[in-house]
């Protein structure tokens, strides 16, 4: 294992339970963030992205979830193996997420300015200094650095009196009053429009490189991952197929999937609409054997029966396709 | 007004819009009184000809949903003229509207709500056809396996419910139920918006497939700037229920004018370095989309414009003609 390794997955599988039989979701999943990295998690709807993150921060309900195999390593301890009170530790305090939908995120009968103080005291390290005035001011602070204007009386306002974009931006002031070494965000722009979603990415992005925290960042806009992240990995079906350099992903892409997800994103410089790619995610009660892509890939053989391992190609470049096997 | 260049083409139009204004009334108080306006659209003037696909593009809240249904009718335009073929359909009665409903047809955003989850496929499909009393029993039958087979699915789908379909699979039914009465022009609410980008490009390659086939027309409402680039014949951007420019699609892509275009374009996030090559220079986007009970004076995009001037807090700017078929509404291109 790495020193500065903030967040270490292995060889994760996670399955549910259900009336008549185990829906396999996660099928081994690999993934590594550094201190200070940005790493961008990519699939389609469905294809166990929001699954991977929720298991990490174990607010998964069991039944029906089980965890047959794997480790989730946080700065070093396993989380799958952490007690309750550990893991509210790190809750919070350690770890925060940024949730896709800002509207249903937010409790409806609280003002902005309640909710917002009630993380600044959960998340407080110690309970001394703790008066009303210093939670005031931090949640002042906190707010002004997300770029919230008319503080006073937004802190007084209810969620259904904020636009969209400004729900999103109170989300991220909660997620950060916090010393925080990992941030979670799933899909955090999705429900917002193209201008208000570059405010938003922009605005995240900064915080976090100012903090030095570590984000994840889950999404299925290629476009977002591409100027937000160094690293992506690229998931189908509950597989990581695909790690790289963000850079390298997009100009470079291995994994038949990658190429085929990445041409068909509507290109600015015209040249007409890729067909995507035929088939559809497979029923996870009956998963195929192997790669999981192998009925929807054209260079499908016999040997995509077994489960290709991520085979390192150059670098942090790795692939799990056979094609690329040695 | 209309420029020159789109009289002179009348001729084969489809859909003329005139000054359309939609707007709803907020009331209040005991006696329900009209306090205020929501102005969901705001005197749009444009043109689709025949064989047109036209992009509307725009924010959400921009007026361009609400544009769609006043087009076929599902909400009533304030003021304005719609003409369709010739002829004005702005006040037709409702008995009159049914021939037309047959003509002009709209595919919405979400196929999970606009689907009856209680009735079958098949049944869906045939409701177009009773409505409208097209063929018997046995024809009837026969047309649902051909629009299925139109829009690629397989034919034991007819006895399934849309609970049983995926999101793409659903689109596509609505699009089968769209066509049953072999309409000339339809209004595509974001189709593909609640879809994956993999499922997108069928569904688009779908609808090209279906317009080439049977000549049809159509109104592409989107917020997608990159797909319409692909797509559309020509676009307009929509913003707080006025049009700010409207071009034909190369045109429109090589010289973007509105500084409302140029900031949606910049804030594209785009997968390659040729995009980025395109796309025009950063442009911090500011500011949220106003209200649209109380439009900012002036120019209504005037408190987030980067090149504001003073003329534009006061005065609304006319909608000129930069080059031809381009018009932009913007004093920094006014003569």
């Amino acid at each position: 294992m790495s020193n500065d390794a903030v967040l270490e997955i292995r060889d994760l599988h996670v399955q549910f339970k259900v009336y008549g039989g185990r829906l396999r979701v996660l099928d081994g999943i690999d993934l590594l963030i550094r201190s200070k990295e940005k790493v961008g998690l990519v699939g389609e709807t469905g294809c166990g992205k929001t699954i991977t993150m929720k298991t990490t921060i174990r607010v998964l309900p069991s039944p029906p979830c089980e965890i047959p195999r794997g480790e989730i390593l946080f700065q070093g301890k396993d989380t799958l193996k952490m007690s309750r009170k550990e893991l509210q530790y790190f809750r919070g305090k350690k770890i925060a997420m940024i949730p896709q939908d800002p509207t249903a995120s937010l409790n409806p009968v609280f003002k902005i300015g309640t909710q917002l103080t009630d993380a600044i005291k959960y998340s407080a390290s110690s309970k001394k200094n703790l008066t009303k005035k210093r939670i005031l001011d931090k949640a002042m602070d906190v707010l002004k650095e997300v770029g919230l204007p008319d503080l006073k009386r937004n802190m007084n306002s209810y969620p259904i009196q904020l636009s969209g974009g400004m729900k999103q931006r109170v989300l991220i002031a909660m997620a950060l009053v916090a010393e925080l070494d990992l941030l979670f965000a799933d899909e955090p722009t999705t429900a917002l429009d193209v201008t208000i979603q570059d405010q938003i990415l922009r605005l995240m992005k900064e915080l976090v490189d100012r903090r030095g925290v570590s984000m994840l960042l889950i999404t299925h806009n290629l476009g977002n991952i591409r100027e937000s992240t160094d690293k992506t990995y690229i998931m189908y079906a509950g597989q990581i197929v695909e790690v790289a350099e963000t850079e390298t992903m997009f100009s470079d892409p291995l994994h038949p999937y990658t190429k085929a997800l990445i041409s068909s994103v509507p290109k600015l410089t015209g040249g007409g609409i890729a067909p995507g790619i035929p088939g559809m995610i497979p029923d996870y009660s009956n998963p195929p054997k192997g790669c999981r892509f192998q009925p929807r890939c054209e260079h499908a053989t016999k040997t995509c029966m077994q489960k290709p391992a991520l085979q390192q190609i150059a670098g942090d470049h790795k692939v799990a396709c056979f094609l690329y096997q040695k | 007004m209309l420029p020159l260049s789109k009289v002179t083409k009348m001729a084969n139009n489809v859909l003329v819009l005139r000054d359309v204004r939609k707007y709803f009334a907020i009331r209040k108080g005991f006696l329900r009184r009209r306090i205020g306006n929501v102005k969901a659209v705001d005197g749009v003037s444009l043109t689709i000809g025949e064989d047109d696909l036209f992009g509307l593009v725009g924010e959400s809240g921009s007026g361009k949903s609400t544009l769609g249904h006043t087009i076929v009718g599902l909400q009533k335009a304030t003021s304005g003229t719609i003409i369709f073929k010739g002829n004005e359909i702005t006040h037709v009665n409702k008995k009159d509207r049914r021939p037309l409903k047959k003509e002009l047809q709209i595919v919405f955003q979400d196929p999970g709500s606009s689907l009856n989850p209680r009735r079958s496929i098949k049944a869906t499909l045939q409701l177009p056809l009773r409505v409208h009393d097209i063929g018997n029993n046995k024809h009837k039958v026969t047309t649902v396996e051909n629009l299925l087979e139109m829009v690629e699915l397989p034919l034991e789908y007819m006895r399934k419910y849309p609970a049983a379909l995926s999101g793409g699979q659903k689109q596509r039914v609505a699009i089968a139920r769209a066509l049953a009465t072999e309409p000339s022009f339809i209004v595509l609410d974001e189709p593909t918006s609640a879809l994956d980008v993999s499922v997108q490009g069928k569904i688009i390659t779908l609808l090209l497939k279906l317009r080439e086939r049977f000549g049809l027309s159509m109104l592409f409402i989107t917020h997608d700037l990159s797909l319409m680039r692909n797509v559309a014949t020509s676009l307009a951007i929509m913003y707080l229920g006025k049009l700010c420019e409207e071009a034909e699609t190369s045109e429109f892509f090589q010289n973007p004018l509105h500084p409302y275009t140029q900031m949606l374009l910049s804030a594209i996030p785009v997968v390659s370095k040729e995009e980025e090559a395109v796309r025009p220079k950063k442009m911090i986007s500011a500011g949220e989309v106003p209200s649209p009970v109380n439009t900012p004076p002036g120019c209504s995009f005037h408190p987030r414009c980067p090149s504001r001037m003073d003329v534009c807090c006061r005065v609304e700017p006319a909608t000129v003609e930069a080059s031809e078929g381009h018009t932009v509404k913007c004093h920094l291109f006014a003569k």
